[in-house]
């Protein structure tokens, strides 16, 4: 620190000795490992990330939600080939989510124990309807603690029509045609858009209708596409269908493993 | 400056263990550790279990930290005490979904436990059918994200040693025998040994079977092939 | 009705060896007291019908409300003791907002019935649980419109609730009811109907009937915002109702 300069050394010594004394008093009195910044920076984590993608897509009687099934660390290292990341609550609904795998266990279970009372209290089973505002209310319900979940909802609604509703982690909500969360959702959202929005296509050009069959190779491809080039999406697709006045069908298929 | 709320939680640990490995086979679970307490990368103990026996269906490893853990088996003893009130022996899913919200609970609570738990066992209904006999793998991390498994390594282990172990238990179809995994895990102790300062060669590997119940490994030790430590430029 | 006089009257959770509950046959006796309420479903809607009985040419009429508000598409009227009543309704209109806060949706008139039929049983000697020492002396008729159209609920002292077409609660319950009988039809217009509840009412009642002494509140059909079925409570004006009186 010193910088000696002929002379006016021996003078300069006596301020630098006076200030490093002040230093260290305020070193001593403040210390470092308590100023605010260095709290931040030690500050734990309550969140991490589990990684891969989950997308739904709603048809006029259908709706069919899929997901991958590995579960990451770091999004590098694969924990688990099959993580369960879609839960059927009841014959009408299904929740998808992507995000803090501690923090879907948590909203499954309230989920799945709100629907159970409101069987109790109202002698029905909710529709999808009720559950996605629920669903919004509780998200936001820990608006300063958030559930780290993209959230997904599908199921078939009140009037027997395909329903997908997404939200944000603090439970903004929106009923939508097709939805994805999770890592691979700036993948599987554009390419959706092309082929279900048709954002991509002129007025007078035909545009392919929607069925089952084609709702399902194209939720088969977002996949295989998200495998290839997004590194926490893979190892299988679970694929549930939920179609108007059908019971639910679950499926799984291979993906790409490395 | 007066925000002291960084000392009132474990925010670092203290005493700790690394990887654990656990792999099924076919009628039961073998869970390995290693016997050594870390203080930072100091071998500050030696001969420490980090098994603990629940009951006989149960088997909980853990890594992480030591004080944590010792204070989870008191949990863990006072669950099992209040299931026997009701004449029940805790079941390894049950334990898993209890400690799973413990553990989430806590990191609610920003204190976090610090330990990444293995919860192995045998369900006591599943146990006298020797066809639906599956065994349990369950891990809880430390901030509540909790997964079943087949196998699994854990701590440094999972960068190390998770894909080896799943080699061999693909290789086998997942029927491996009780000899065969334990010798999966022997070598993966000897890799992590390699890889990780802090392991252990001093190690154990305990058990639970459909038959037997829930058996502690006896202490065992394993060298390993250190020759090529005479080509490393840096070796004295 | 009670001819033996026995000890089991006076605990409320005390059958009587012949298995009654003697405290809460009373509570449906104090409903006897009340004044008259009548509720009747339409095609067009539900209207409920009340006495308004003022002991005294000194109290203000139109203070006393015998119909209240529970949402904007479910009413309630009530006979017995009336400041019972008011914690009943409090608790529908609880239950309501909180269904509508959680789900969005309008609650269905059973679903407000059922909660308030569970607080009309949590009555008891046990301090910690029982919110009430004794059973609560009123019955009520919960009217409304929802998805399953309109809807009309008795629920009396004992929390049994019952799905009616037509029902009237209070003093002159049973002669009511037996015009009701005889007069309702599945067809009855709101118009028709208000017409019988007020004839009805001017028959039972010992006063001269008046647009003072009577409420009327008609729920009808309409849909919310998102077009889903719904209801719209109505108080009937004193100049509407006076034209129908003075028609009779």
């Amino acid at each position: 620190m010193a910088c000696f300069n002929g002379i006016t050394a021996s003078a300069d010594a006596t301020n630098q000795m006076h200030s490093f004394k002040q230093a260290m008093r305020e070193v001593s009195a403040k210390p470092d490992w308590l100023s605010a910044r260095h709290i931040e920076r030690q500050r734990w984590n309550p969140y991490s990330m589990e990684g891969g993608s989950t997308c739904a897509i709603s048809g006029d009687n259908f709706a069919i939600v899929a997901s991958d099934t590995r579960m990451t660390a770091n999004d590098i290292n694969i924990l688990t080939r099959d993580a369960e990341k879609i839960q059927v609550l009841n014959d009408s609904i299904i929740l998808t989510t992507s995000g803090f795998y501690g923090d879907v266990l948590q909203l499954t279970k309230v989920l799945q124990s709100r629907l159970h009372k409101y069987r109790f209290d109202y002698r029905a089973d909710m529709s999808v309807d009720l559950c996605a505002e629920l669903l919004s209310r509780n998200l936001y319900y820990r608006r300063f603690f958030p559930y780290y979940t993209g959230a997904i909802l599908a199921g078939i609604d009140e009037h027997g029509k395909g329903a997908v509703f997404s939200y944000d982690p603090i439970g903004c909500i929106e009923r939508l045609g097709y939805s994805a969360s999770g890592a691979a959702e700036p993948m599987i959202i554009p390419f959706l858009d092309c082929q279900i929005g048709h954002v991509t296509l002129d007025e007078g050009y035909e545009k392919p209708a929607l069925t089952m069959e084609r709702a399902i190779s194209l939720m088969k491809d977002s996949f295989r596409g998200a495998a290839e080039r997004e590194i926490s999406t893979g190892d299988k697709i679970h694929l549930v269908i939920a179609e108007a006045g059908k019971p639910i069908v679950q499926k799984f298929l291979p993906l790409r493993e490395d | 400056m007066d925000s002291h709320e960084e000392v009132k939680a474990t925010l670092n640990p203290t005493c700790t263990g690394t990887s654990v490995i656990a792999l099924q086979y076919k009628t039961g679970v073998v869970v390995l550790t290693d016997r050594v307490v870390s203080y930072g990368k100091m071998a500050r103990y030696k001969n420490v279990s980090r098994q603990y026996k629940v009951n006989e269906n149960v088997l909980v490893a853990f890594g992480g930290d030591h004080a944590d853990f010792h204070w989870l088996q008191n949990v863990i003893e006072r669950q099992v005490l209040l299931w026997k009130r009701f004449d029940q022996d805790i079941g390894p899913k049950a334990l898993h979904g209890y400690l799973t919200s413990l553990l989430y609970g806590r990191r609610c609570q920003m204190n976090p436990v610090w330990n990444t738990l293995i919860v192995a066992g045998i369900e006591e209904e599943e146990k006298k059918n020797k066809e639906t006999s599956t065994p349990f793998i369950g891990i809880i991390t430390q901030k509540g994200c909790a997964y079943q498994v087949k196998h699994v390594a854990t701590g440094l282990g999972a960068f190390l040693l998770n894909q080896a172990v799943e080699d061999e238990w693909r290789k086998s179809g997942g029927e491996l025998t009780r000899e065969q995994a334990e010798q999966v895990l022997r070598k993966s102790l000897e890799l992590s040994l390699y890889h990780d300062c802090v392991a252990d060669n001093e190690f154990e590997i305990g058990r639970v079977d459909s038959q037997d119940g829930v058996v502690l490994g006896k202490e065992e030790k394993v060298i390993g092939d250190w020759s090529i430590a005479e080509t490393n430029c840096q070796y004295e | 009705m009670f001819l033996t006089r026995s000890e089991y009257d006076r605990g409320v959770n005390t059958f009587s060896p012949e298995g009654r509950l003697f405290q809460v046959e009373y509570a449906i006796e104090a409903v006897k007291l009340g004044s008259t309420s009548i509720g009747i479903k339409t095609s067009e809607g539900v209207l409920l019908a009340a006495e308004k009985r003022s002991t005294s040419k000194l109290m203000v009429n139109d203070a006393i409300e015998k119909i209240s508000k529970v949402d904007q598409h479910i009413g309630v009227t009530f006979a017995g003791l009336i400041a019972d009543s008011r914690t009943l309704v409090e608790r529908a209109q609880i239950e309501a907002q909180n269904f509508w806060f959680t789900y969005n949706r309008k609650i269905r008139v059973e679903d407000v019935t059922q909660s308030v039929a569970n607080l009309a049983l949590q009555f008891g000697d046990d301090d910690v649980k029982a919110s009430m020492s004794r059973p609560f002396g009123v019955a009520m008729l919960f009217a409304g419109v929802d998805q399953n159209g309109a809807q009309l609920f008795h629920l009396d002292p004992s929390g049994t609730f019952i799905d009616c077409k037509a029902k009237a609660i209070g003093a002159a319950s049973d002669g009511a009811e037996q015009n009701l009988k005889e007069q309702y039809h599945d067809a009855i217009t709101i118009k028709e109907g208000l017409k019988m509840a007020l004839a009805i009412l001017k028959q039972v009642m010992e006063e001269k009937l008046n647009s003072a002494n009577v409420e009327v509140v008609v729920i009808k059909p309409t849909v919310d915002a998102k077009q889903r079925p719904c209801g719209e409570f109505t108080r009937v004006s004193n100049d509407e109702l006076d034209q129908v009186i003075n028609s009779l």
